[in-house]
């Protein structure tokens, strides 16, 4: 083999080789950080991802809006690239919504997940309903009143934008809590706080820990505010 | 030979040669005729990569705004590639002006594929740059700073090429190639740049109707007149200039 086959070889295969690591452009590796120190989390590369969704879906499909009735449903996921998703108390567990690029899939477990490109989100749930609420929204809001059940986990992960939420726990249960922020201001209210690092805040409350409730809200860029109630 | 191989041999070849031997692989290139799809391909895809990883990189050092990495990586990919496309073609067409106009006599599309070949010396920084990505935090700030030092060294290792496969495309001595590539497209970008900074569009259309009326006195035979290049010059190539 020659030598302009050997470099060529080299170009090409380098070539392919950054194609593919910008095409899959991995989580970056967050090293360092000493003892007491948050690592943030690593964001999964746009190439793990489903390509349409985070690029293309706050623009593609068509405008929707609709209704879904969850009834026995006890988990909720919503995924939304841009908009704004409220949480409300009522009689009956439902979901209306409003955007582009909708799904939606029901799990044999009773979980509901919802996937939208952008648009609104209204999440009305009954009180000791939800055992599962789940919200990943890359861009905007996420506010109201969100009652749960005990045991249950409430996860809020917000890229660039605001969570004012209220979480509505049974009386009696247990409660953690934690909330974060990259760059922004974190608040927890209605928990015993735990002090921690800045831009993570910590809470906690005493009760039944059968009936445990776990609240994890984080925004990358924005602001953070859980109030936890007993209901 | 299995024909895939044949063909990775065949496009290896031809890149290996354009960046160790760039004289003789334009003169080969010039007398098969142009074909861009490789060099296009190439120049496409290290500039989507460069744009997508630079970006990838930077934010991955900014772990505030990692999360911006899925929208922001492929839009900066595509991006840069467009970017690169159209500074290409733009450049293509000022090099193509001048050399015609310092006597010399080619083709369009030699110098567009001229130029995307001096961009496959990117290779290196842009593989820097993946490294990077892929190692984030210190370790990947160290390939970042890495690839912007074989940045510089692949921008002279692209210069070389692009003034060499000038001189092959049209007949120009490495002088008149070094003026037409290099020389006169850095002037006319620095007065550009600044003449818009201070939003003196006129500039540009002094400059185009500059070209305009040096073809037409060319045209009179007020300058060197293109002449074919003789075929057993181009032939011979070696490592001798042809002047015209």
């Amino acid at each position: 083999m020659s030598s302009e086959e050997v470099l060529g070889l080299l170009v090409v295969a380098l070539t392919l080789f950054s194609l593919a690591v910008a095409i899959a452009s991995p989580a970056p590796a967050l090293g360092g950080g000493g003892a007491g120190t948050p690592l943030p989390t690593p964001v999964p590369g746009w190439g793990r991802r489903n390509l349409s969704i985070p690029l293309l879906a706050p623009w593609a499909g068509t405008r929707a809006e609709g209704r879904i009735e969850l009834g026995n449903a006890t988990g909720l996921i919503v995924d939304l690239g841009a908009g704004k998703v409220t949480f409300e108390e009522g009689n009956e567990a439902r979901v209306e919504y409003s955007g582009t690029g909708f799904r939606v899939s029901r799990s044999p477990e009773g979980t509901v997940n919802l996937s939208m490109g952008a648009g609104t989100v209204r999440v009305v749930l009954p009180p000791g309903a939800a055992s599962l609420i789940s919200v990943n929204l890359s861009m905007g809001e996420v506010s109201g009143r969100a009652p749960v059940g005990g045991p249950a986990s409430v996860s809020i992960d917000v890229g660039m934008g605001d969570i004012e939420l209220t979480v509505v726990v049974p009386g009696g249960s247990a409660v953690r809590a934690n909330a974060s922020v990259g760059w922004g201001e974190a608040e927890l209210e209605g928990v015993n706080p735990i002090p921690t690092s800045p831009g993570r805040v910590l809470g906690e409350l005493d009760g039944d820990e059968s009936r445990l409730v776990e609240i994890g809200a984080d925004v990358g860029m924005g602001s953070v505010l859980v109030t936890v109630e007993r209901g | 030979m299995m024909p895939w191989r044949e063909s990775l041999l065949e496009v290896s070849h031809r890149l290996g040669s354009v960046l160790l031997h760039p004289r003789e692989a334009f003169e080969e290139m010039i007398s098969e005729g142009p074909r861009l799809a490789l060099p296009l391909a190439v120049c496409f895809a290290l500039a989507f990569s460069s744009g997508a990883l630079a970006i990838s990189a930077i934010l991955g050092l900014l772990p505030p705004l990692a999360f911006l990495i899925p929208v922001a990586g492929p839009a900066a990919g595509l991006i840069s590639a467009v970017l690169t496309l159209i500074f290409l073609l733009l450049l293509s067409v000022l090099i193509h002006a001048n050399a015609l106009l310092l006597g010399g006599s080619g083709d369009f599309e030699a110098i567009l594929a001229v130029l995307a070949y001096s961009q496959a010396p990117d290779f290196l920084p842009v593989a820097a740059l993946a490294v990077s990505a892929i190692l984030g935090g210190i370790p990947g700030l160290s390939w970042f700073l890495l690839g912007a030092a074989l940045g510089l060294l692949s921008g002279l290792w692209g210069l070389w090429i692009a003034v060499v496969g000038t001189g092959v495309s049209y007949g120009l001595s490495s002088g008149k190639a070094l003026i037409a590539a290099f020389l006169i497209p850095l002037a006319l970008f620095v007065v550009v740049g600044i003449s818009l900074g201070f939003g003196a569009w006129w500039v540009v259309a002094l400059i185009v109707l500059g070209y305009a009326v040096a073809f037409i006195v060319r045209e009179r035979g007020g300058l060197p007149s293109p002449e074919p290049v003789p075929a057993a010059q181009v032939e011979e190539g070696g490592g001798d200039e042809v002047e015209l």
